[in-house]
């Protein structure tokens, strides 16, 4: 009798230990599969477009210190978003992309207590941008004029390319995500 | 069918009368697209888009990024002070006192930066603090401009600004082989700075207007625009200077990593990158300019702030402000802890007095003198008086003497003058004497203005006092001095001074007789510890059997004379008569322009309601905010994104929306305006060749509404999209309007649709 109890009690606490187990499990996953979506900085609480994970696995040549360092400068005084026209269905991108880089951008200026400014500009060709030191530009290639999905920067020009729409999105983010100094664990 | 059905049912929507107080108008954009702390909207955009619609996204994502401001109503203050402010400075003391030992951090004041700076890719850690420690408060008499009044003294050196490197870097170039290529940008109080080199306990920077120069974008320096228009990438390129007036004043052909003085302008620019296309059109030219010679400088551990031209290490612009370094011992390396330093050398010692402040450069901060801690005083006057009568104080309608001389103590602050026992509080106290029937007997009265019978109330009961050093010790006290009956020959009586009778801080003020010496009063102020202040009363008159003497302060009846007062100003006693200023005692008792009252024979000093101290600030000091005033501070909050018409749910229905373009391009501005998408041309209903900004209110959800701005064309949409980024000034005509029609960015451009 004293056997079967024994054995009862172990099977109980195995299970217990299991199921435990189990449901830690079943949160990681679940936590690790969903998406990303804000991020809190200083208080502000950035919502983005698309899963910050997914952003966060595009390239950045050089690196995304450089991406940093060339939008959140004391030099800088104004950033032009140059980008060439796609037609009607990618120029939407643009306008969204758009809004999402400024509208970020100026609130995050605004907590480094920096004043900087925006402007537009439409391209012919993404060649021998003018960027300058105080005013950089962010070049938005469409997935119509690109063949890759990447940030790189070259000298004071900042292309953001996508293959894909989604890409193109997630490009944006993970530029932001450069700037706004997002690191994810 | 369906259209028709659709068709009806926006024009009732649009026909629909809305109750006034209901609708959502101008006036309140765009507070409504926020609730408690989170943007409340969202922005949809036409999945077919223009290139202008760009151009509008980026105005109004600027514009609405202002909803992380929010507006606060405060009540009135004084003027705010953002840092440090303390009140309890001594008199004579250094700012080591501040905490922090006087060395200003970002924790004391936030506009100095505990942070990061960025060098090939990787981050290293800097903080800015200043060092006021050396600063000190002074009040001394015997210091030229100081003159006993309470000032901040800065001497040479006093105040240090310090960039202090926290993590060590290396890689950087020495000073004989600058890296102009991976220059460290660092900021000193504000102003850029290019470090090219470090090593020998000396730095080597770029300063001046850095930037990129083209042949139509210049950098600006002073007056001056610098271009470039034609180069070699990586090679050379030429530099055109202009004037105010647009006038080239000077072409240079600089190679990269070269610098040029102009002659013409006294700039020198330094070339660090060019890039250019094959033909030679300049694409952008990495350049620095500034004064000449000064754009490449090379600190050491001293500031010159005394020469001129390249030998000055004066901080660009200032004339008191030098630069010079701590530590960069190793070429080619920055060590924990080594530091750039900006140093205050102004020729002569600087004092400040209250309410001045000492701003460091590119007013980054402020180093002020506020003035005391407390604005309770209570002035005291001690005047000579005559011919007075006294009254018994066990009943005031006794006479207990007339003919009575001596002095009159009295305050502005009713109950600021005690006895010495009793515990009661008077605004009028009186010490006077009767002459005796011997040479130098006299009676001695220290007695109250009694307020509710208007007499002064003396004790009618002489205590007969035996050898020298009495002191009163009842409330009323009359005594006779070398009498018939005894033989005492002095006595003093010390009145409490305290603010109200109610102030933190006790002083005395002895009233002292004695009727063998030939100055038969004395008047002494005490802070507890010291007779600060000593007042030289004298007879005017002699003493004699038939005569009470009269009493003058100084050797000099209503003249000042340099004796008369005398202070303790840092330890040491000044005789203060003749100063026409206040003079700040050890103590914190104020001896109110003792020439000007000298003059008159009066005494007169205020007394502080407590310890006396200084109030100092580091920071910046605000204006003082209006009662009722509103102040834009950040709060913050949860960002909204931008959509696609097509990416828009049931769930971002629930919020706000933005919906810019056109019903034929934006099937969210389509269904707001109760349109079947596309709508296009009249159907629209947006006004031909203009654009429309209309609030529509529980569209989607209830109590929540769409924005449309809306135009005929992308460039009317771009239009109002300006509008929108405007609407604080744009919009205020038509505040309580919910719909207007846009032709121009203009006031007169937007009508009421």
């Amino acid at each position: 009798m004293g056997k079967v109890k024994t054995k009862l009690n172990l099977r109980l606490i195995s299970m217990l230990i299991f199921s435990v187990l189990l449901i830690y499990l079943i949160i990681y996953f679940y936590q690790a599969s969903r998406p990303v979506t804000a991020y809190q900085i200083n208080g502000f609480k950035f919502v983005f477009r698309n899963d910050l994970r997914k952003a966060n696995k595009i390239p950045v040549y050089p690196s995304e210190d450089a991406v940093y360092l060339k939008l959140i400068n004391p030099i800088v005084k104004n950033v032009t978003i140059a980008f060439k026209d796609a037609g009607e269905k990618e120029n939407s991108l643009y306008v969204v992309e758009s809004y999402e880089i400024v509208y970020k951008l100026t609130l995050f200026y605004k907590i480094k207590g920096m004043e900087v400014g925006f402007d537009s500009m439409q391209v012919d060709s993404y060649e021998n941008l003018p960027g300058k030191i105080q005013n950089p530009i962010i070049a938005l290639v469409s997935p119509k004029f690109s063949n890759e999905t990447a940030i790189r920067i070259e000298d004071h020009v900042i292309y953001v390319k996508g293959k894909t729409k989604e890409e193109f999105d997630l490009a944006v983010i993970k530029l932001l995500m450069c700037a706004l100094r997002i690191k994810l664990e | 069918m369906k259209k028709i059905i659709a068709s009806l049912l926006a024009a009732l929507m649009l026909a629909m009368p809305v109750a006034p107080a209901l609708a959502k108008t101008f006036g309140e954009f765009p507070t409504f697209l926020g609730v408690d702390g989170t943007a409340d909207y969202y922005i949809v955009v036409g999945a077919a888009a223009q290139p202008a619609d760009v151009v509008g996204a980026i105005d109004i994502a600027s514009r609405l990024a202002e909803l992380s401001y929010t507006t606060v109503t405060v009540a009135g203050a004084g003027a705010a002070i953002e840092g440090i402010e303390r009140d309890d400075i001594g008199l004579y003391a250094a700012l080591s006192n501040l905490p922090g030992s006087g060395v200003m951090k970002n924790f004391h004041y936030s506009g100095l930066k505990d942070s990061t700076f960025t060098w090939r890719g990787n981050d290293y850690d800097f903080h800015e603090q200043v060092d006021v420690s050396n600063v000190y408060m002074r009040h001394d008499f015997g210091t030229s401009n100081i003159n006993g009044t309470e000032k901040m003294e800065i001497q040479s050196g006093d105040v240090v600004y310090q960039y202090v490197f926290d993590e060590a870097l290396t890689g950087t170039g020495s000073i004989s082989d600058p890296n102009y290529t991976y220059p460290i940008y660092v900021e000193l109080l504000g102003t850029q700075f290019a470090i090219v080199g470090t090593g020998s306990n000396q730095i080597k920077v770029l300063q001046g207007s850095i930037g990129t120069a083209t042949s139509t974008t210049p950098v600006t320096y002073g007056d001056y625009s610098i271009y470039s228009d034609l180069g070699a990438s990586d090679s050379w390129a030429r530099i055109i200077i202009k004037d105010s007036a647009g006038n080239t004043v000077d072409t240079l052909i600089i190679d990269q990593g070269s610098s040029k003085d102009s002659s013409a302008t006294g700039l020198t620019v330094k070339v660090t990158k060019v890039r250019a296309l094959t033909d030679g059109t300049i694409v952008g030219v990495d350049l620095v300019v500034g004064p000449r010679g000064e754009v490449e400088k090379t600190y050491d551990t001293s500031a010159d702030t005394t020469s001129t031209g390249t030998a000055s290490d004066r901080f660009p612009g200032e004339t008191d402000w030098g630069i010079k370094v701590s530590g960069f011992s190793t070429a080619g390396q920055i060590a924990v802890g080594d530091k750039i330093e900006v140093v205050y050398q102004p020729t002569e010692t600087v004092y400040l007095t209250a309410g001045e402040k000492l701003t460091l450069p590119n007013n980054y901060a402020e180093l002020g003198f506020e003035g005391w801690n407390t604005d309770d005083f209570a002035t005291i006057t001690v005047r000579p008086v005559s011919s007075l009568t006294a009254y018994s104080q066990s009943n005031p309608d006794t006479l207990v003497a007339s003919g009575l001389n001596g002095l009159e103590i009295s305050t502005d602050v009713s109950s600021s003058i005690g006895g010495v026992v009793g515990g009661n509080w008077y605004s009028k106290a009186y010490a006077l004497i009767k002459h005796g029937n011997t040479p130098t007997n006299i009676t001695v009265y220290y007695g109250f203005y009694d307020e509710s019978s208007q007499k002064i109330l003396v004790n009618s009961t002489v205590v007969v006092l035996g050898g020298s050093s009495n002191t009163a010790n009842a409330e009323y006290f009359t005594a006779a001095l070398n009498g018939t009956t005894g033989t005492g020959t002095d006595v003093t009586y010390p009145f409490k001074l305290r603010y109200a009778g109610v102030g933190d801080k006790t002083f005395t003020l002895r009233v002292k007789f004695d009727s063998t010496s030939s100055d038969i009063v004395d008047v002494m102020v005490n802070d507890g510890s010291n007779d600060q202040v000593i007042y030289d009363f004298e007879n005017k008159t002699a003493l004699s059997t038939s005569s009470t003497p009269e009493f003058r302060l100084g050797t000099t009846a209503s003249s000042a004379q340099e004796t008369e007062v005398k202070a303790n100003t840092e330890s040491t006693q000044y005789n203060v008569g003749k100063a026409s200023q206040d003079v700040v005692a050890d103590g914190g008792i104020i001896v109110v322009a003792p020439a000007t009252y000298g003059a008159a024979d009066k005494a007169v000093f205020k007394i502080p309601a407590k310890e006396l101290k200084v109030k100092v600030y580091f920071g910046k000091m605000g204006a003082a905010a209006t009662e009722g005033g509103e102040y834009k501070v950040i709060k913050p909050i949860t960002s909204s994104v931008a959509l696609l018409d097509t990416e828009v749910t049931a769930t971002h229905k629930a919020k706000n929306i933005i919906a810019v373009g056109g019903p034929c391009v934006n099937r969210i501005t389509a269904e707001a305006l109760g349109l079947t998408y596309p709508a296009c041309g009249a159907a629209s209903t947006i006004p031909e060749n203009a654009a429309m900004i209309k609030i529509i209110d529980d569209v989607f959800t209830p109590g929540k509404s769409v924005v449309v701005v809306a135009g005929w064309e992308a460039e009317n949409t771009r239009t109002a999209c300006t509008v929108l980024q405007n609407y604080d000034t744009l919009l205020t005509h038509v505040a309580d309007q919910s719909a207007v029609k846009v032709t121009a960015a203009t006031q007169t451009g937007i009508t009421v649709l």
